[in-house]
């Protein structure tokens, strides 16, 4: 059964004073599975956040439908758990309060909670910063933060917009993994936005690839990689290099339009 | 766990010895701390020097003359009676036009058609110079404390009207969004969200306004009283008292100091996070 369905989805955006008006989406249809792992590629500015904000209830579309467990999307999806693309973190709240706070909100017992809230801070790495506010916390640091406050209290259905972009190469492998075993171990359905290829590649069952706006789906491909994968060196394996060929050969279809060429001489 | 690889070690490093490295400019710092002290003592002097000599003593009097009249005033009780007015007319207007100011502001900012239909007409009684107000509010209010409270509480609520106002009308959703996603009530919506938020503006508001009270008062005392720092100060000039003047000027100077300082204090108290950013 599926745990997400946009149907014919559309979405136009009115720019404030100007009244000019930008397509963000046009027909979207496409579904999510049950414990799924979706990930959503596609050129900057085709619809990707706009997908997921949809999801999560905080826009309405302007045409089409968006249904979650079979319910359409009306008011504001308090069963996704939404990591943002930008932190959205309580600027006056230090990190252990704004990491406290789902669970708090959820009555979540005392010491359970407290031994939440430490776990995550050690597996996203921010000890020692527990009681600094995120102003003085570098960007890739409030967005950890950020991803230690969604995932800390379970939801089993997760929407991550580009959730490791900002951080280093090394942290990201590990946060690629806890989620990983997170996902496998708890039977999670994710909705992953991002733009690196192989990240979407080591992490995904399936790949939608959209278009430059007004973003469509482009095509979507399985990825056969078999489980469990080992983040550090999934890329290693020969389906990998396949894959990364066939989607990259989609992908570059799609901005070779967009960008002009000044040394096309080269090919 | 692996996590908190290099990086953060060296990042925390680095913020537990914040104080050192703001501490690595101490000799810019107290370069310019060298040039302001030099720079107030040079214009000292030249005031001294050019009194008697450039200017008659009773044009600009000099800092020796000020500062001793500051004292011999201080000790009098006249002056402190004076001091005690101003101040509580200041109290008393600026309590008054902070909770009018907010009071209006926050709420016509969350009742949309009232704030469509008021915004005009106070963004044109906002354009009347306050001051040329002062009159009429003395007529009304009589020469005694009401009408200097009721001038300062004017100019105050205006700057705290637009602060709350504009600071509510431009907060963003998405924190309110991000907390509803988790799940929470609307009571503490409130209580983690927007009371914080509108904290800011409001705060922000607090502190620019002591200024504006103390124009109002002072404007009022200028205008008619019988006693307060703005009546001496008057008073002083009418007689070409200008030490006086300006010992009147340092006062008023001062309170305006320690206004501001207890403002700063509630500010900290009541948004540590803020004073964080600021440092
Ligand atoms: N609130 C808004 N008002 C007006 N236009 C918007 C708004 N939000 C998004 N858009 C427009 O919709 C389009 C899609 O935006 P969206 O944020 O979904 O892109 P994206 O695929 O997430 O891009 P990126 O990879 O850069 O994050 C953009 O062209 C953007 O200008
Ligand atoms: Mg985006």
């Amino acid at each position: 059964m599926s745990v997400v369905r946009f149907d014919n989805v559309g979405q136009t955006y009115e720019i404030h004073k100007t009244g000019h008006l930008v397509q963000a989406l046009s027909d979207v249809t496409f579904d999510v599975a049950e414990k799924e792992f979706c990930a959503i590629v596609g050129p900057s500015g085709c619809g990707k956040s706009t997908l997921l904000h949809l999801l999560a209830g905080l826009k309405t579309p302007t045409s089409g439908e968006v249904f979650f467990r079979s319910h359409k999307v009306e008011a504001i999806n308090t069963a996704v758990g939404y990591v943002t693309q930008d932190s959205r973190l309580l600027p006056w709240m230090t990190v252990v309060d704004n990491i406290r706070l789902p669970l708090d909100i959820r009555k979540v017992a005392r010491k359970e909670r407290d031994k939440l809230v430490e776990e995550w801070i050690a597996l996203v790495g921010l000890e020692g910063f527990e009681s600094v506010y995120p102003s003085q916390l570098s960007g890739g640091m409030q967005k950890r933060c950020s991803i230690a406050r969604t995932l800390v209290y379970g939801p089993d259905v997760l929407l991550m917009d580009e959730p490791f972009a900002a951080v280093d190469a090394i942290t990201r492998t590990v946060l690629q993994q806890i989620l990983l075993d997170l996902w496998s171990n708890y039977q999670k359905t994710v909705l992953f936005v991002t733009h690196d290829l192989n990240e979407a590649l080591t992490l995904a069952d399936r790949i939608i690839v959209m278009t430059k706006r007004p973003g469509r789906i482009k095509a979507q491909i399985e990825v056969s990689i078999q489980r469990p994968r080992d983040v550090f060196h999934v890329a290693e394996l020969p389906e990998f290099t396949k894959l990364h060929r066939e989607l990259w050969d989609v992908f570059r279809s799609e901005i070779d339009g967009s960008l002009s060429q000044p040394e096309r001489g080269q090919d | 766990m692996a996590v908190s690889a290099e990086g953060d070690t060296i990042l925390m490093g680095k913020s537990t010895t914040g104080s050192a490295s703001l501490k690595r400019r101490p000799k810019t710092r107290r370069s310019i701390r060298i040039a302001q002290i030099i720079s107030v003592i040079v214009i000292l002097g030249l005031w001294q020097l050019a009194d008697n000599r450039l200017f008659p003593d009773y044009l600009i009097s000099s800092p020796y003359n000020v500062v001793r009249r500051l004292f011999s005033l201080l000790s009098t009780v006249t002056m402190w009676h004076n001091i005690g007015a101003t101040a509580e007319e200041l109290a008393l207007g600026y309590l008054l036009g902070v909770v009018t100011g907010v009071a209006f502001g926050v709420g016509l900012a969350y009742w949309r058609v009232a704030g469509a239909t008021f915004e005009p007409l106070i963004t044109i009684i906002n354009g009347i110079p306050k001051i040329a107000l002062a009159p009429l509010l003395l007529i009304w209010f009589g020469l005694g404390l009401a009408s200097k409270v009721a001038i300062a509480s004017m100019t105050v609520f205006f700057v705290m009207f637009y602060n709350s106002y504009l600071g509510v009308r431009s907060m963003p959703s998405e924190l309110v969004e991000v907390v509803k996603l988790m799940g929470a009530s609307r009571s503490v919506v409130l209580r983690k969200v927007v009371l914080p938020q509108i904290s800011t503006p409001l705060v922000t508001g607090l502190r620019s306004a002591v200024p504006f009270a103390m124009i109002g008062v002072i404007v009022g005392e200028f205008i008619a009283a019988d006693v307060g720092v703005g009546y001496f100060i008057r008073n002083s000039s009418e007689n070409f008292d200008s030490a006086s003047v300006f010992a009147g000027i340092v006062v008023l100077v001062l309170m305006i100091i320690v206004g501001t300082g207890i403002i700063s204090m509630f500010e900290r108290w009541i948004m540590p996070w803020r004073t964080h950013e600021e440092e």
